[in-house]
């Protein structure tokens, strides 16, 4: 496959859009909403925001939403299924930590089950990427496996490099970006230099992450210290509210309650200490620090231990919005040396 | 802020702590700490050695009262705590409530002049607030350059909420119905609430259920208007809620009016007084009925 690379400016990103709403797409992109960057459904190129590190929310919120119906209840007493409409979906503007969250819930809704709902919903929906230039003090992304970087494409359809002011290197990745790339009615062809360019920009971007983290290390040590009282120490500022899961890309727990007549399943966080309650009354989580823990263990231990790669993808929303400035990187990355403080220290009440 | 002011009113809070850590007057100390990028968060101090962690400057945002609620449980902690006047008045409703012991709680009152956000602006709640200096301290960290002056009842500022008062029906139901769609239903809100301290909160109850915990208009809308009741004449006013909240529901419009309407129907106000009776526990003749048809 000779994969096309075109070069093109803002306005021929606007023209793209139409085309892609013209051939039935409804696309999906970072809008402002009071000064703030959010994904949502756009009507027109210009309604796409080009300027910004990463949305508040993220694509997980059209794949993933915080509420579906499942089922219903019907008056001559069935029950009927009920499915998403199948939407033909553009996500534009992804960034690469974002991609690579959806390849993770792509594994995770195909593990031990096939969730029809999710699968539905993602069928060939097209992730365009957005190359990071600029990533923020927050953001470590090149540190979690799989070769994830502020350039990485391996997981979008297209992806995009922001070359200059007005110019955007656009290329295709994949067969479903290649077919698309066709739709581009005007740019001109890549060259070379375009090409150093990139490749300068995306050395910049990868130098700009400075946070690191040993993934094999972490793990080791975390399933090691389960017990330690270091987790405990760590979550007393956490207060509890489950910000960081419902914008944290990858997290994908759920609760199902019925409503009327309606079967619904919606976003559930471990944070909470009804999330673990049992029928009894019996809470295995029933401490603040217990839940703390066991988000920080789902990211970079279970999910290791169970599909391979740890679900954390270092966008840093977690630590940017929540309201005590809880520190994952920090909390992880320090957690050999916090443990072995804490070793012999019995975990109080 | 001036640097040298920060600096001595951070070597005050950091001394203070000290002897109180020392003297074992205190289990620990919840203050302020510096972030990497310059931004504030709440840090615990158990240990006069971990003392130089504690800073102030403006952007002290973060209500710390929110902490006291963990001590609740316990009732043995005794905790010093780092307080602007707008936090004091949470420890304050939080006394008046009979939540907290004033014997456990150390108040390390701070004067202060506003604090602001990351892109250097005064918040909504240093522009509305009148208690530069804390009603109630244990130890003061005084600033002289802030104006101290008592407040004044009538000088208060309901713009925002009279903004909305204004709307028709229909429109302020428009208005509400777009912020309710957009809650997710975190409860950041709750959380960061010092005053929302129930061991079971409404929206948790399930036997039986009576508020929809999923994110739909319906739950959202119940969740928003009953949590801006139950804290109806106990909220203090501290915006935490609306700091917090990760789609920006103006929160404070609704705290607000219901602070309003408190204030002019029985001009009460929570977190002035801990002497005082909470106005829900309070039965007075005088109290208007008009409302009750």
């Amino acid at each position: 496959m000779v994969t096309e690379k075109k070069v093109i400016d803002d306005e021929g990103l606007n023209q793209f859009v139409s085309a892609l709403i013209q051939h039935g797409y409804a696309v999906i992109a970072p809008t402002i909403k009071a000064d703030r960057v959010f994904y949502g459904v756009v009507e027109k190129g210009s309604e796409f925001v080009r300027e910004y590190s990463n949305a508040q929310n993220s694509p997980k919120d059209f794949l993933f939403p915080r509420m579906e119906e499942i089922l219903r209840f019907t008056d001559d007493e069935t029950v009927v299924e009920t499915f998403p409409k199948a939407v033909k979906r553009v996500f534009l503007g992804v960034r690469p930590c974002d991609a690579m969250a959806i390849k993770h819930l792509d594994k995770l809704f195909n593990w031990d089950y096939a969730d029809t709902h999710y699968n539905k919903r993602r069928g060939d929906a097209v992730l365009i990427g957005l190359a990071c230039n600029t990533p923020k003090s927050s953001c470590f992304c090149t540190s979690l496996g799989g070769g994830l970087g502020p350039h990485h494409k391996k997981n979008v359809d297209m992806m995009l490099t922001k070359l200059d002011r007005s110019s955007y290197l656009i290329e295709a990745v994949s067969e479903l970006g290649e077919a698309l790339i066709s739709l581009l009615e005007c740019g001109v062809l890549a060259t070379s230099s375009h090409d150093e360019k990139a490749l300068e920009l995306r050395e910049n971007a990868e130098k700009m992450i400075t946070k690191r983290l040993n993934l094999d290390e972490t793990f080791k040590v975390m399933d090691d210290n389960f017990d330690s009282a270091y987790w405990k120490t760590v979550a007393r500022k956490c207060i509890g509210c489950g910000i960081c899961t419902y914008l944290c890309p990858t997290c994908h727990c759920f609760d199902i309650q019925d409503e009327g007549l309606f079967r619904l399943r919606f976003w559930d966080s471990c944070q909470f200490a009804l999330y673990s309650k049992h029928a009894s009354g019996h809470n295995p989580r029933d401490q603040p620090h217990k839940r703390f823990r066991n988000r920080v263990y789902h990211k970079f231990v279970y999910f290791k231990k169970n599909l391979d790669e740890a679900l954390c993808v270092g966008c840093g929303r977690c630590k940017t919005y929540c309201p005590s400035k809880v520190d994952i990187f920090k909390i992880v990355s320090e957690a050999e040396a916090g443990i072995s403080e804490y070793r012999s220290v019995e975990i109080p009440k | 802020m001036r640097a040298s002011e920060t600096n001595d009113m951070t070597g005050k809070i950091r001394q203070i702590s000290r002897s109180l850590l020392e003297a074992k007057e205190a289990d620990y100390v919840i203050g302020y700490e510096l972030e990497t990028d310059g931004s504030v968060c709440p840090v615990f101090i158990d240990c006069p050695e971990e003392v130089e962690k504690l800073v102030w400057n403006d952007r002290c945002i973060h209500n710390l009262a929110s902490f006291l609620k963990k001590t609740i449980d316990d009732g043995e902690s005794r905790v010093a705590i780092v307080s602007k006047g707008c936090d004091v008045k949470s420890i304050v409703a939080l006394l008046q409530e009979g939540q907290i012991v004033r014997d456990k709680i150390k108040v390390l009152g701070v004067d202060c002049s506003g604090q602001r956000d990351e892109k250097g602006n005064l918040l909504l709640k240093c522009k509305l607030c009148r208690d530069h200096r804390p009603l109630l301290y244990d130890s003061l960290i005084a600033n002289e350059r802030v104006d101290v002056r008592e407040f004044d009842v009538d000088s208060v500022d309901y713009s925002e909420v009279e903004d909305v008062e204004k709307m028709s029906v229909e429109e302020r139901l428009r208005f509400w119905k777009e912020e309710a769609e957009k809650c997710i239903r975190c409860y950041a809100c709750r959380e960061v609430c010092p005053l929302c301290y129930c061991v079971e909160c409404f929206t948790d109850q399930n036997l039986p259920k009576y508020v929809p915990s999923t994110p739909s208009i319906k739950g959202n809308f119940l969740w928003l208007l009953m949590r801006t009741f139950d804290l109806a004449g106990r909220c203090t006013g501290c915006m935490e809620c609306d700091r917090v909240c990760p789609v920006d529901i103006p929160l404070h419009l609704l705290n607000r009016k219901a602070i309003k309407d408190v204030a002019t129907l029985f001009g009460y106000e929570a977190g002035r007084n801990p002497s005082e009776k909470p106005l829900l526990a309070v039965f007075s003749e005088e109290d208007p009925d008009e409302f009750i048809k």
